[in-house]
């Protein structure tokens, strides 16, 4: 059985036949839609809308899809910006939905505590940890999104979000900060 | 139209989404777009550069000519002195293309890596660069007198005029019409058009070495009321200075300072007469203008 081409050959096999673009967006649908409900587009149809405005621009602007970039950062990049203008469209951005995502996080967030010696024991509970991520500034719940949920580098997050890798350390850093605090409150 | 059907194993979305890229005829835009629109965004970010190099070249000319030297003479403190002089536009201008600079190179391909600060740091350094470039060069007069044909910008040539046509702080200045050869006194014609008659009593030979007919001088005084003119008290003269400024150590001589007085040697400037009278003497920057001397 001959190796599935990688998403680079698809995207030059794309611009010569527009079916293979399919192979793309079966690649990236399911992540794409985890990533958008974690993002907040909550309702099924508004996420589907979102998905199929992003893949068409991706689609558009297939030649200006840089190598030295993943495709995988790349179609992210187009369809959090979709994400973006849907919330602006509607001028509201709902809450952060965790669901099978919160026991991860809770122990990536713990981990990360103790690398860093901040070593307190983290017992929160599911409506705290959604708490707290509402309460991060949009840029902060972005990274933490994408660090924690979607498991980017930090290089790939600067690349999703265009922002320097120097302020995506700096947007961590303090949004872990604040998630800590928040929920150190809540300890029991 | 004999479509090809998507990939079997497509999913809805994939089907929906390769619908109506055959339905709405989308294309993928040429590589050429691309290019060019990069070509663009950092073309217009060199532009920008330049332009702040203008505006840097511009406001080291006012910087230089706002007249340091007088200072004392002109303003009743530093602080006024600073606020009266910096050179607005120009800064205005300046930070205006930094930011048209930062934000087109922000924009291109790559641009989002870079940090504000470094951006904006390196458009300023290159804007800085440029600028000293073109003042060597002598542009920054140039650009300042570009400038001045905008409306509501006063240049700095007509702030200095301004700051030097007001008899009741004893500052005078104009073109040399006459002088009388018994005496050290002369007519003077300050530029916004009146005719002084200016008593050169107190002047000493580096002044009157300065005053010659069709020399352009700045005359600092006793206070004289604003109607004094030629006809009326004649105006008691303490210094006389040259209208344009001497040369910056790295900026080449603004245009009228062709019309400075020749350089002279004076070992002291009490070598025509003893010390100036008390009309002088009691004036605030009688000291400062002293040791120009």
């Amino acid at each position: 059985m001959p190796p599935e081409p990688t998403d680079e050959e698809v995207v030059r096999q794309t611009l010569a036949d527009k079916e293979r673009f399919a192979v793309l967006i079966s690649r990236y649908e399911p992540k794409l839609t985890r990533y958008l409900r974690r993002l907040g587009v909550g309702v099924e149809e508004d996420r589907e809308d979102v998905l199929q405005n992003a893949f068409l621009k991706a689609y558009r602007n297939l030649n200006s899809f840089d190598t030295d970039l993943s495709f995988s950062t790349w179609i992210y990049r187009i369809t959090h910006n979709e994400a973006m203008s849907f919330f602006r469209r509607r001028k509201a951005r709902p809450e952060v939905s965790l669901g099978e995502d919160e026991e991860a996080f809770r122990a990536l967030l713990a981990d990360d505590a103790a690398d860093t010696a901040a070593s307190a024991e983290l017992r929160i509970n599911g409506d705290a940890v959604k708490e707290a991520l509402a309460a991060l500034p949009e840029a902060e719940r972005d990274a933490i999104t994408l660090r924690f949920f979607e498991d980017r580098s930090y290089a790939e997050l600067s690349d999703i979000l265009e922002i320097p890798p120097g302020t995506v350390a700096t947007l961590l850093r303090r949004a872990k900060g604040r998630l800590r605090e928040r929920l150190e409150h809540h300890e029991p | 139209m004999n479509h090809k059907q998507p990939d079997t194993s497509a999913s809805g979305l994939a089907s929906r989404v390769i619908a109506r890229i055959e339905d709405e005829h989308i294309r993928p835009r040429p590589r050429w777009y691309f290019i060019f629109e990069n070509g663009v965004l950092w073309s217009v970010g060199a532009a920008a550069v330049i332009i702040g190099g203008v505006a840097f070249s511009g406001a080291l000319y006012d910087i230089a000519n706002a007249g340091w030297q007088y200072e004392a003479a002109t303003h009743d403190s530093l602080l006024s002195f600073l606020l009266d002089t910096a050179p607005y536009l120009w800064i205005l201008l300046l930070c205006a293309f930094v930011l048209i600079g930062y934000y087109n190179i922000r924009l291109t391909k790559r641009g989002y890596r870079y940090p504000f600060s470094l951006i904006v740091a390196g458009v300023v350094l290159t804007s800085a660069s440029a600028g000293l470039g073109f003042s060597m060069l002598g542009l920054g007069s140039v650009f300042e007198n570009a400038l001045g044909n905008v409306p509501f910008y006063r240049p700095e040539a007509a702030l200095q005029r301004e700051l030097w046509t007001r008899p009741d702080r004893g500052l005078i200045a104009g073109w040399v019409i006459s002088r009388d050869a018994t005496t050290s006194s002369f007519f003077l014609k300050s530029f916004d058009g009146s005719l002084w008659f200016v008593s050169g009593d107190d002047l000493r030979a580096r002044d009157e070495a300065l005053v010659s007919a069709g020399a352009e001088v700045r005359v600092f005084g006793a206070p004289a009321m604003a109607s004094s003119t030629a006809s009326s008290t004649p105006f008691h003269a303490c210094f006389v200075f040259p209208w344009g400024l001497p040369p910056s150590p790295f900026l080449p001589p603004p245009p009228h300072i062709a019309t400075s007085a020749p350089r002279m040697i004076f070992r002291d400037e009490t070598n025509s007469a003893g010390a100036r009278s008390v009309l002088c003497t009691g004036i605030r920057p009688y000291a400062s203008l002293r040791s120009l001397r």
